[in-house]
């Protein structure tokens, strides 16, 4: 593997810095040089996220537009955020699950359909996946543990960074809730291992 | 951020994963500092925080009351020949400012050194302040890390630095580097053991009249020279054959190296890790050898300025490319796609122009979804806005009738829809001061402040002495949530709370010594209690203090086991579209969604029981 940029997006809250830190840590068990830059914000009280995850030798944490492998949106409208970092062809992986704040939910109108989410992504690339990462969080047990769902889908197909290492960097990152994560990362793993086939 | 990364580790053969703060705080403890103080302010904040979370360091770490006393008790520990650490972010600066200014003059005996974290581009908030002119004007030495690991080597070596020169050294971080994470090799941490002492020396120690302040200007000054001599090799001058040239400044750095790493490029170069003082002879022999000269650094054109001076001094005409023409902005945060298109007009098809696609950041901006920032679910906070607002109507004034002044934190949210309550924010315990001059002004409808307890604690105490001392007419409520919340709930001086369950500074104390006779205290979750109490302190001719005491709901819930949340009755929400005082509308509240038939859901996972919404529903539904 000689470079991998991966831009991830979503609400604060949703555990954004939590996946490029276990993406980190994963790198850095295999050796492999790693950059993370976290744009935060006070995304506590309701805003978006945003961060770079640059895996390989690079010289700035941030990445180029157009030029990231992969996006990964822990909030299906959050893609617009960050759409414009990806390659042509590029991967984007969305939860289709939605978060309204007070605008959309007095005015539903101005939320975007997935339609026209879908049709901006198709200008950039057709790789891209929608998985109901709510739903199968809950089903995991952890109705929080969205971004660990993300992550697991986002694990079954790119195998640039070992499973192996990836688990490993869960548990590192949150001992607490490491086995409420992986249950939750093996959730979105498997779920979109069976996409796949039947693709 | 991760809370397990050691940074107080001693396994030096592996690389440790830290951001730029925790990189410096390693740095820090590498060089045997004794004390580490500031004040939160988010990008510095997260320095402190690390050291925190590892109680066994060997140093003292806490937080003072603002930055300017936090740089005060450093010096008394670099006056009595001890390391310390004082970090903020660029506007806790200008408030130390006053302290740091007479200690660069007066000079140092322990390493001092003074972290300031300048807001780029403003992920956080505030002013979008160039710092590197605060070094200029104080005749201060200031590095500029490119990266974690640089910020590490510099602050273990700042101290030693320090120490050669008895000046204290200063250590600019933006946002792009506070917030980058990257393997950093580590060192020994060095211990130092010092008998604390004091050198009896009026002359240097005190502003002991003209002819001593004229000597200190002068010992200034030549320290500042030493410090260049000192850390020349921060700024590295690597000449080719090439007749451009590029000096990057801080982080840019960063982005010159990725774009001639991308399109294989070889300007001449002189990277900057030092922002004062410049490396004159440096620069001159960069402008020496080309034709042409880029610029990059971050907000003011220090660097640009200083060019243009030198250029006189080489003998050919030096073309100089910054953000005096018009190329490069002057606000806003710098990376490798505006690096890239200020070479591409310099080196054409050679450098690739950034790759932007109009019509996909057109539709991508269409699709945004607006957002608001907002109090959290449970804030305390929601509830006192919600009740000023119902308060100044009851009164019979329309909404821009009434100024209500805010101030720094979470309580300025109130700011934002649904409240719109605060109409200013300058900076720390302004808001006292502000109303005050409103009031003198001749504004004859009634003046609000909001203030948070930490904020007023950290600067609005001075602004409610002049207030009271004048007797001027004002309402001041203090929304006390025990916390400073808005930088990640770290405490403060009212935040102790004594065996017996009582705070041990008391805001009403402090209030009434100030001679302040109307003081409340009040919980803002019982609204129908608490609007009276406004109404009343509002129509009052004398100076009235609100003090809306609950804690900060996040907190709340950490401590919190299981919970409890409220529920909707279905039967008796009428929805959002027919209420005419829905609480989804008026409170905006992140736990309360429309849900079937557009009638209020609440969020069981969200909600923490605070009890506004069911103070405002007019059904009783809630």
């Amino acid at each position: 593997m000689k470079q991998y940029d991966l831009v991830l997006s979503g609400l604060g809250g949703q555990g954004v810095m939590t996946v490029s830190e276990v993406f980190a840590t994963a790198a850095s068990r295999e050796g492999i040089q790693v950059k993370v830059f976290e744009g935060t914000g006070i995304s506590q009280r309701g805003g978006g996220v945003f961060s770079f995850v640059r895996f390989g030798e690079t010289f700035s944490p941030k990445i180029p537009l157009g030029r990231a492998d992969a996006i990964i949106s822990l909030e299906i409208s959050e893609v617009a955020s960050i759409i414009q970092y990806l390659k042509s062809k590029g991967q984007v992986w969305a939860n289709s699950g939605t978060i309204h704040g007070y605008y959309t939910k007095i005015n539903p109108e101005l939320y975007p359909t997935q339609e026209k989410i879908k049709t901006m992504i198709r200008l950039k690339t057709a790789h891209f996946h929608m998985i109901p990462a709510d739903r199968l969080a809950q089903e995991a047990g952890s109705a929080q543990a969205v971004n660990m769902v993300m992550l697991g889908a986002f694990s079954s197909s790119d195998s640039f960074l070992n499973t192996n290492s990836i688990t490993w960097a869960i548990e590192e990152t949150n001992k607490e809730f490491a086995s409420a994560n992986l249950n939750a990362f093996w959730k979105g793993y498997e779920f979109a291992k069976k996409e796949r086939v039947a693709e | 951020m991760s809370e397990l990364k050691n940074i107080g580790t001693h396994e030096l053969n592996k690389p440790l994963l830290l951001s730029g703060n925790q990189a410096m705080a390693r740095g820090a403890i590498e060089a045997g500092v004794a004390f580490v103080t500031g004040y939160p302010g988010t990008p510095s904040t997260y320095l402190i925080e690390a050291l925190l979370r590892f109680p066994n360091l060997g140093c003292r770490v806490e937080w003072s009351i603002n930055e300017k006393v936090a740089f005060e008790v450093a010096t008394g520990f670099s006056w009595a020949g001890l390391r310390s650490l004082v970090t903020m972010k660029m506007s806790g600066l200008n408030v130390a400012s006053d302290a740091f200014l007479s200690v660069q003059y007066s000079g140092t005996n322990g390493g001092l050194v003074l972290y300031v974290a300048d807001d780029v581009n403003v992920y956080y908030g505030m002013v979008e302040q160039d710092s590197r002119y605060y070094a200029r004007l104080a005749a201060a030495p200031m590095l500029t890390p490119a990266s974690p690991q640089e910020a590490l080597d510099y602050t273990r070596r700042a101290f030693d630095l320090s120490e050669q020169i008895g000046r204290p050294v200063m250590i600019l971080m933006t946002t792009t580097l506070t917030n980058t994470l990257e393997l950093v090799t580590i060192g020994k941490i060095r211990s130092i053991k010092r008998k604390p002492s004091f050198d009896f020396n009026i002359a240097r120690y005190a502003k002991a009249g003209p002819l001593a302040c004229v000597q200190q200007h002068k010992d200034t000054l030549t320290a500042l020279e030493q410090f260049g001599k000192l850390t020349d090799d921060l700024n590295p001058l690597t000449l080719t054959e090439s007749r451009i040239g590029v000096i990057a400044a801080g982080v840019t750095w960063n982005y010159l190296q990725e774009v001639m790493h991308l399109n294989n490029l070889k300007p001449c170069t002189l990277k900057l890790g030092v922002a004062n003082p410049l490396p004159k002879e440096k620069i001159k022999a960069l402008l020496s050898k080309v034709d042409t000269v880029v610029v990059l650094e971050e907000l003011e054109p220090l660097v640009e300025e200083a060019v243009l001076a030198l250029r006189g001094d080489v003998d050919h005409p030096v073309k100089v490319i910054g953000k005096i023409h018009g190329l490069l902005s002057r606000t806003g945060d710098y990376n490798t796609d505006m690096v890239s298109s200020v070479l591409h007009e310099l080196y054409g098809d050679q450098v690739l122009a950034p790759k932007t696609s109009d019509d996909l950041s057109n539709q991508a901006k269409a699709l945004k979804v607006k957002r608001l920032n907002t109090f959290c679910v449970g804030c305390p906070h929601r509830a006192t806005y919600y009740a000023l607002n119902q308060a100044i109507e009851k009164l019979g004034y329309k909404k821009k009738e009434v100024i209500i002044t805010g101030d720094i934190g979470c309580t300025i949210l109130g700011m934002n829809e649904p409240f719109q309550s605060c109409w200013t924010e300058i900076c720390m315990g302004s808001s006292i001061s502000l109303a005050q001059g409103f009031k003198y002004a001749g504004i004859k409808n009634p003046v609000i402040a909001t203030i948070g307890d930490g904020t007023f604690f950290h600067g609005g105490i001075p602004a409610l002495l002049n207030a009271s001392h004048n007797k001027v007419n004002l309402t001041i409520i203090i929304l006390d949530n025990h916390w400073t919340s808005m930088t990640g709930m770290q405490p403060h001086v009212g935040t102790e709370v004594s065996a017996d369950g009582k705070r041990v500074i008391m805001i009403e104390e402090v209030v009434k010594s100030a001679g302040v006779k109307n003081v409340w205290r009040v919980n803002p979750y019982q609204t129908k209690k608490m609007i009276p109490i406004l109404m009343e302190a509002i129509s009052s001719p004398d100076i009235s203090v609100i003090i809306s005491d609950a804690e900060c709901a996040i907190q709340k819930k950490r401590r919190r086991k299981g919970g409890v949340s409220l529920k909707v009755k279905p039967e008796k929400c009428v929805g959002l579209d027919v209420c005419k005082n829905s609480c989804m509308e008026i409170l905006g509240c992140p736990a309360i969604e429309p849900g079937k038939d557009r009638k209020a859901f609440i969020n069981p996972d969200s909600c923490v029981a605070c009890g506004l919404c069911h103070h405002v529903c007019s059904y009783g539904a809630i």
